[in-house]
């Protein structure tokens, strides 16, 4: 028993440690717009383990989830830049950040409690506009949010004099800002799967699953749907509310073209094609999604190279390739690319 | 009348009415169920047998009548209170969670006896890793109870379907109810399954649970009840034990047609 333990610890310990290694042998080897790829890339794993708890857990489908990143980004942002001239601590603005994530989760989450399905989908869809909208137009007649234009000039990460934003060195290595945010960002990525795999486990993961799979025995087995349904739309909102205060700390500019729906129906195909519902399939969906598209900027020059002209532009391919990834993924493994186990079972036995 | 030696009354409506549009589908329904019984319900297809079940568990609200349960009041209780308040169902068309296995299912069926939360579950509390052992723990005994205990593993949708109707009871005893409610348990089963879903009834009586049963299988009902409520058209037509019920005329007449 002891023996297993020290085996699974230093199992892990090795894993942290490589993680830890990792943007320093992703810059060196491909180079630093790779490394703030993978820092985007860890944003993307924290949002759509946020939305699992959604879509996955409670089985809500929810076509507006970019809009809780927005509400954290915004909150982000009003609370330290120049835009307010507020410049509050950052231990104060990621709660606040992830609270009215939440308080929006549970606004988005009330009069739709009967919805479900496509009918959901539809309202949730029209949720995540109604934000962009706002934020778009709350530069008038007070100046809130700048409108278009977006908030620039938004502060680092900084805890008291240590700021994420100036390069540091510890023992003859320097960290970059890329490398300090990728540290972070990896605290706030294992926090997000530490709370999703106790909260699957939990009572209340459950009661979420029950809740998807029936709701109404659900609730004859004393289940209250209406708080859980709540709590599933509160919680996925605040992952999303931090991991938006976290975007906008990193990029120091957000503006409500950050948010469109394309980014929610892109956060929602990071969890379908992973494998919705499991933790371990939706962030490979989430790292893949996020990578793939990049590696297709090469595509550009690489006709240049053998054509010596571009016949079809990246952006376009991107998208193609995009459409045909999510087609062929349909059509082969409907469960994603790595679903629960017990489901490919079910799957199976359901064909026969 | 063979009664049941003490009469405490456990679940008592009176008047129950419930329409739908045009339909009356509860026509001013008044019985009691008795602490202790196994009371049946029986009555021609379209009856209100399950439109009763319905309204009992909450999952409807009666248009007028009282429904008390161990003497509170219930008829405008959620279908959430229902079950806190001790009555458990099972339902006519299984409502497995059918991506669940066996045992999980019986663990949410402790959901309304059990407390750990959110904050709980984040920070992996002792408190919660205890409820959750035990949980676990008396879940499997269930299942053992119900002579599921080497299924436990199973997908809930793979298991055969008199298991599943079996796993629904284990299910809806993890409430910990002191009236179990099943609507058609013996549907679509044959002779020893049905065999084995009597025994199982009688050994939930013995250990001190109500049930109250709607049943179409006729020599089920006849053996394993001691009072027997009969409804026809959404009214409340004979009540009484199986013997009296088998010669009442007017029951008689409503299953047969009658000849006026």
């Amino acid at each position: 028993m002891t023996s297993l333990r020290y085996a699974s610890w230093s199992r892990q310990l090795l894993i942290i440690s490589a993680l830890i290694v990792a943007p320093f042998a992703i810059e060196m080897l491909l180079g630093r717009s790779w490394l703030r790829i993978t820092d985007v890339a860890l944003l993307y794993v924290m949002l759509a383990l946020g939305l699992n708890i959604v879509v996955g857990f409670a089985g809500l489908l929810d076509l507006g989830y970019i809009a809780f990143f927005a509400v954290g980004a915004y909150s982000y942002a009003l609370l330290a830049s120049p835009q307010l001239a507020i410049h509050a601590p950052v231990l104060v603005i990621i709660p606040v950040g992830a609270a009215l994530a939440a308080l929006f989760g549970i606004a988005l989450g009330a009069p739709t409690l009967r919805l479900r399905g496509d009918y959901l989908a539809i309202v949730t869809l029209g949720f995540g506009e109604i934000i962009r909208v706002l934020l778009n137009n709350l530069n008038r007649p007070i100046n809130i949010t700048n409108g278009p234009q977006g908030i620039t000039r938004i502060d680092p990460l900084h805890i008291s004099q240590f700021s994420f934003g100036h390069s540091h060195s510890l023992g003859g290595i320097t960290f970059t800002p890329l490398h300090q945010y990728y540290l972070i960002f990896l605290a706030f990525v294992l926090i997000t799967i530490l709370i999703s795999v106790r909260l699957e486990h939990s009572r209340i993961g459950r009661a979420w699953r029950a809740i998807r799979d029936d709701e109404l025995a659900a609730q004859a087995m004393g289940i209250h749907t209406r708080n859980l349904k709540l709590l599933a739309f509160a919680m996925g909102a605040s992952f999303g509310g931090v991991a938006g205060c976290l975007f906008a700390s990193f990029q120091g500019f957000i503006s409500p073209e950050s948010f469109q729906l394309i980014d929610s129906v892109m956060i929602l195909c990071m969890v379908v094609l992973g494998g919705i519902g499991h933790i371990g399939g939706v962030i490979l969906g989430a790292l893949l999604l996020t990578i793939l598209p990049e590696t297709l900027r090469y595509i550009g020059p690489l006709q240049q190279q053998i054509f010596g002209t571009v016949y079809i532009d990246p952006a376009d391919l991107r998208m193609l390739l995009f459409g045909l990834a999510l087609v062929l993924m349909m059509l082969l493994r409907p469960r994603g690319l790595w679903p629960k186990r017990q489901l490919t079972g079910q799957l199976t036995n359901r064909g026969g | 009348m063979t009664r049941i030696t003490h009469s405490t009354p456990l679940l008592e409506a009176s008047t129950l009415c419930k329409r739908f549009g045009g339909l009356t589908a509860l026509d001013g329904v008044s019985f009691t169920v008795y602490q202790g019984e196994i009371c049946g319900l029986i009555g021609p297809n379209g009856a209100g047998k399950t439109t009763l079940f319905n309204v009992i568990t909450g999952l409807y609200t009666a248009d007028s009548g009282r429904l008390l349960f161990a003497g509170q009041a219930i008829h405008h209780a959620q279908p959430y209170q229902i079950a806190q308040h001790g009555i458990a169902r099972t339902f006519q068309n299984i409502r497995l969670f059918g991506t669940m296995t066996a045992l999980e299912n019986v663990m949410v069926g402790h959901h309304a006896r059990a407390q750990s939360g959110v904050l709980g579950a984040i920070f992996n509390t002792t408190a919660t890793r205890q409820e959750e052992q035990q949980i676990r723990e008396t879940s499997q005994t269930l299942l053992t109870y119900c002579g599921l205990g080497n299924q436990a593993q199973t997908v809930a949708s793979q298991l055969p379907y008199g298991d599943q109707r079996r796993l629904e009871i284990a299910r809806a005893l993890a409430a910990q109810p002191r009236l179990l409610a099943l609507d058609e348990p013996a549907a679509g089963m044959n002779a020893t399954e049905t065999n084995t879903l009597r025994a199982l009834l009688e050994r939930i009586t013995s250990d001190g649970i109500t049930i109250l049963l709607i049943e179409h299988d006729m020599s089920l009902v006849m053996q394993v009840c001691h009072r027997v409520v009969v409804l026809d058209q959404g009214r409340h037509l004979a009540a009484g034990t199986p013997q009296e019920i088998q010669k009442n005329p007017a029951v008689i007449a409503a299953y047969l047609g009658s000849s006026v």
